[in-house]
């Protein structure tokens, strides 16, 4: 899955929250109010949408704290770095 | 048993060995301590049961821990280790396992079942008839209600299954059923059937996800729970453990085909 899909999907979640959605990529989550129950419903959407199982064991086990980071760790739990 | 000047403890009740009961005590007659269980002050350990457990007894397993202020009606049965904060109420019919953790001020009004290792953080309200499975969590604030239409005698009680999280602040509504392994996230409110594994969120909750992709961010630390948080409980619980996180995780597949619709 493209990393501008993920990010789509990212920001959908945050509009529908009512928060700002046109985030950089450099954003901090904890600024833009993205939470861990959100980054399990974007896990959960992206995983929908490519029709393919994440795994999350492929991917390095370290602090997420910016939408980079989220994004890159989804696309390597995608297999699609 | 020893300092139990001040208390009043019946001659019928049966105190096991090495019981040690606090100051201002009153245990009643139809009451078993297990050896080695700890009573704190001003507790008062098998209360008369109403008419439905009238005579039954109250009995407690070995090497429990109740603390001060405690108030535990008769006609309940816990198994071992039951450790219990201060100020705690619990009403016959209470039917746990082993372990049970009872936080201050917590609530159980009775004829309730709770199965081994459950978790009740401070303040939470039990309702009358709930069950509640094995290796449960229900943090702080947690309310399970039983009336469908209050004031009533309708019953509703609420169904939690093994190894469910409740986050702080979670209304259950009557007649609520929690699935194996479901996360509901703080201050929802929930009515109806929470698929096994799911996560739900808000007020009304909603499913928003399931708890094979929830990831605590900072530390990176996986759900389900029992990935990092096993070695919380004693070796012979392990295997149950592990046996409750497969479970849950092969319920994720066809989860993801069933239960979820994604929002656009």
């Amino acid at each position: 899955m493209k990393r501008s899909d993920i990010l789509q999907l990212l920001q959908e979640i945050l509009k529908r929250q009512g928060k700002p959605s046109d985030v950089a990529e450099t954003a901090e989550l904890s600024a833009i109010g993205f939470r861990s129950l959100d980054f399990s419903e974007l896990a959960l959407r992206v995983e929908t949408a490519s029709g393919r199982p994440l795994t999350f064991d492929a991917a390095p086990l370290r602090a997420i704290r910016t939408v980079a980071d989220v994004l890159d760790f989804l696309q390597t739990a995608s297999g699609q770095p | 048993m020893s300092d139990h000047v001040q208390s009043l403890i019946s001659p019928k009740a049966r105190i096991g060995h090495n019981v040690t009961i606090g100051h201002g005590c009153r245990i009643y007659e139809n009451v078993e301590l297990g050896e080695n269980c700890v009573i704190g002050d001003c507790s008062v350990i098998g209360l008369p049961a109403g008419v439905a457990w009238a005579g039954k007894p109250l009995k407690i397993g070995a090497g429990s821990t109740i603390r001060s202020h405690a108030a535990i009606y008769a006609g309940s049965e816990f198994g071992p280790k039951l450790e219990t904060g201060h100020h705690v109420l619990i009403r016959e019919g209470t039917m746990a396992g082993e372990n049970l953790r009872v936080g201050s001020h917590a609530d159980i009004e009775g004829d309730c079942t709770f199965g081994d290792f459950c978790r009740l953080h401070s303040y939470a309200h039990v309702g009358r008839g709930s069950h509640v499975g094995h290796f449960v969590w229900l943090y702080s604030l947690t309310t399970l209600t039983n009336d469908p239409l209050p004031p009533s005698d309708l019953h509703a009680p609420v169904t939690v299954e093994d190894g469910v999280v409740v986050c702080v602040g979670v209304t259950l509504m009557p007649g609520t059923v929690l699935r194996r392994g479901c996360l509901i996230a703080a201050e929802s409110s929930v009515s109806g059937e929470v698929p096994g594994g799911a996560v739900a969120s808000g007020r009304p909750a909603t499913v928003v996800s399931h708890v094979a992709f929830l990831r605590d961010l900072a530390h990176g630390r996986q759900h389900p729970w029992m990935n990092h948080f096993a070695a919380a409980y004693p070796p012979h619980a392990q295997a149950r453990i592990q046996a409750l996180r497969e479970a849950i995780l092969v319920g994720r597949d066809e989860f993801v085909r069933t239960h979820l619709t994604p929002k656009k």
